[in-house]
């Protein structure tokens, strides 16, 4: 496949939103929901070489990247995603917790 | 069929794309379901009853709930998260899409040009984009409805594909059902009026045709049109169409002046497509709507319902796009008075319909048979797609 030839914008125009009062925390916020997703996919990754290498004991980059699970096993990866954003913005749920325990 | 390649199925993301997607429909599932039934509870159990500790009464409209939620953790929290599960639902298909898109564009004009379906595909660069759309990205998909990167591009087009396919991939509902709202409108219509034999339907605002196709589905007699501003859109929904054996009829135009005779379709309909028209255009488009429908025919549109019918809280739950998805015209949508706005328009109020349908595919064949034929009220509410919606009249 050729050079690429168009690059499609990130930026959404319109004002950025804002939910804190100061804006730092929106931005440190959207790096950590990023950082979630990477995490998510490096663990994504893992897995696959894992499952590879269990199958059929040798690997390749090749083998990885036309990997497609099941669907059993992506079942299973999505609910390790689901439990995994639970723990970690797990913070976020427990004023709600609170409130219903007492 | 045609051995062209169909541009709606042919994007191959990598390992890691795919998980990164993977991830934001999980996300986003999470965000709708979980976090936004605590920050129901933290409403409920808290802010509810200090604000009527404060006034003696509870919050009117979704305006106050507004006002006393903006600073609760939980509303910065939960809104903070769904922002940017949006924002990630577009990036996650963009770049895979940029390197695909010569062949995207390729297949795109093969389809054109082959026309197996017998469809066809009118565009018209002088149509009139409305600055609803070119100032601000609606939904925040960067690039919005129109823009166009190169000579004959679909790359907006597939962005708004894949993306919804990511946006909705988590939710239960939602799950193999694009073009949902589209099958339950046209299946509904069939139960309810077996007589009535539409030969030609059009739908509005149409974007990539998803909810185009299923009236060609349940109709596979009656012509069906789409028209929408954004060319790119256009290209890609017609040409998915052509791979599908779909013969669909797709026409770049502004809905306010569609350019189509008087009397001349029998449905006229939409989808999620109001509440991104300004107020003053909404009722030129029913005008038009008016216009162009035969008499006896139908116009029967899909959208969030008008606030007056929906209790406060809700209304405060949705509004947020319009707060923050660039979707600033919904809020006064909702605010409209429906029957009377239409009435306006040509609608008269005898002949005005207002209905809820199930969503087609989730719902039992004989419960959604026996709501169309009006053996049964629904009783459900408007919620994660499980029902439609739907506003219009008869001429
Ligand atoms: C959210 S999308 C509709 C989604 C679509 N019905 C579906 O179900 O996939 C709204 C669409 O309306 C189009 N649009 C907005 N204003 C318009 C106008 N005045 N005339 C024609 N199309 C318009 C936009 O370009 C966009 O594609």
């Amino acid at each position: 496949m050729s050079e690429k030839s168009v690059h499609l914008p990130l930026r959404s125009k319109g004002k950025r939103a804002t939910f804190y009062k100061d804006p730092a925390v929106d931005q440190l916020f959207a790096i950590i929901t990023m950082l979630t997703q990477e995490l998510s996919v490096a663990f994504d990754r893992i897995e696959t070489v894992e499952r590879i290498l269990d199958k059929n004991g040798v690997i390749s980059r090749a083998d990885i990247e036309a990997y497609k699970p099941d669907e059993q096993e992506e079942t299973e990866r999505t609910q390790r995603r689901d439990e995994y954003i639970g723990r970690i913005f797990n913070i976020l749920r427990q004023e709600a917790e609170a409130l219903l325990d007492s | 069929m045609s051995n062209i390649r169909n541009v709606g199925e042919m994007v191959e993301s990598n390992h890691d794309e795919y998980n990164r997607q993977r991830f934001v429909s999980i996300l986003r599932k999470r965000v709708l379901m979980d976090f936004a039934g605590d920050m129901k509870t933290i409403y409920q159990k808290k802010v509810e009853p200090n604000f009527e500790k404060k006034n003696g009464r509870k919050p009117k409209d979704g305006r106050e709930i507004r006002k006393a939620m903006l600073h609760e953790p939980v509303f910065e929290g939960w809104s903070s998260l769904r922002y940017n599960a949006q924002l990630m639902t577009w990036w996650s298909v963009q770049p895979v899409i940029e390197r695909s898109l010569d062949e995207l564009i390729q297949a795109a004009k093969d389809a054109k040009a082959a026309n197996p379906a017998g469809g066809s595909l009118e565009l018209n660069p002088d149509v009139d984009v409305p600055r609803a759309i070119t100032e601000l990205d609606v939904h925040l998909m960067p690039g919005c409805f129109h823009t166009e990167y190169t000579d004959d591009d679909v790359a907006q087009g597939a962005v708004y594909h894949y993306g919804t396919t990511v946006f909705s991939g988590g939710l239960p509902h939602r799950r193999i059902t694009k073009g949902g709202v589209a099958s339950s409108i046209a299946n509904y219509l069939k139960l309810a009026y077996p007589d009535f034999k539409p030969e030609r339907i059009l739908d509005m605002g149409c974007t990539a045709g998803a909810n185009t196709t299923p009236y060609k589905e349940v109709y596979p007699d009656a012509e069906v049109h789409g028209i929408d501003v954004g060319a790119p859109l256009l290209r890609f929904g017609h040409a998915r169409a052509e791979a599908e054996g779909m013969a669909l009829h797709f026409k770049q135009a502004n809905a306010v002046e569609t350019g189509y005779p008087d009397n001349h379709f029998d449905i006229i309909t939409s989808s999620f497509f109001f509440h991104e028209v300004s107020v003053p255009d909404t009722k030129k488009i029913f005008k038009e709507c008016h216009r162009i429908l035969k008499p006896g025919g139908l116009m029967l549109h899909m959208e969030l319902p008008p606030s007056d019918l929906t209790d406060p809280y809700y209304n405060f739950y949705l509004d947020w796009d319009a707060f923050y998805n660039n979707e600033p015209h919904y809020e006064k949508f909702r605010g409209l008075d429906f029957p009377k706005t239409l009435a306006q328009c040509g609608f008269k109020e005898d002949k005005q319909m207002m209905v809820r349908i199930p969503n087609f595919a989730s719902t039992p064949p004989e419960e959604f048979k026996a709501v169309a034929t009006g053996n049964e009220t629904l009783r459900r509410d408007h919620g994660n797609g499980a029902v439609w919606f739907t506003f219009g009249g008869w001429k």
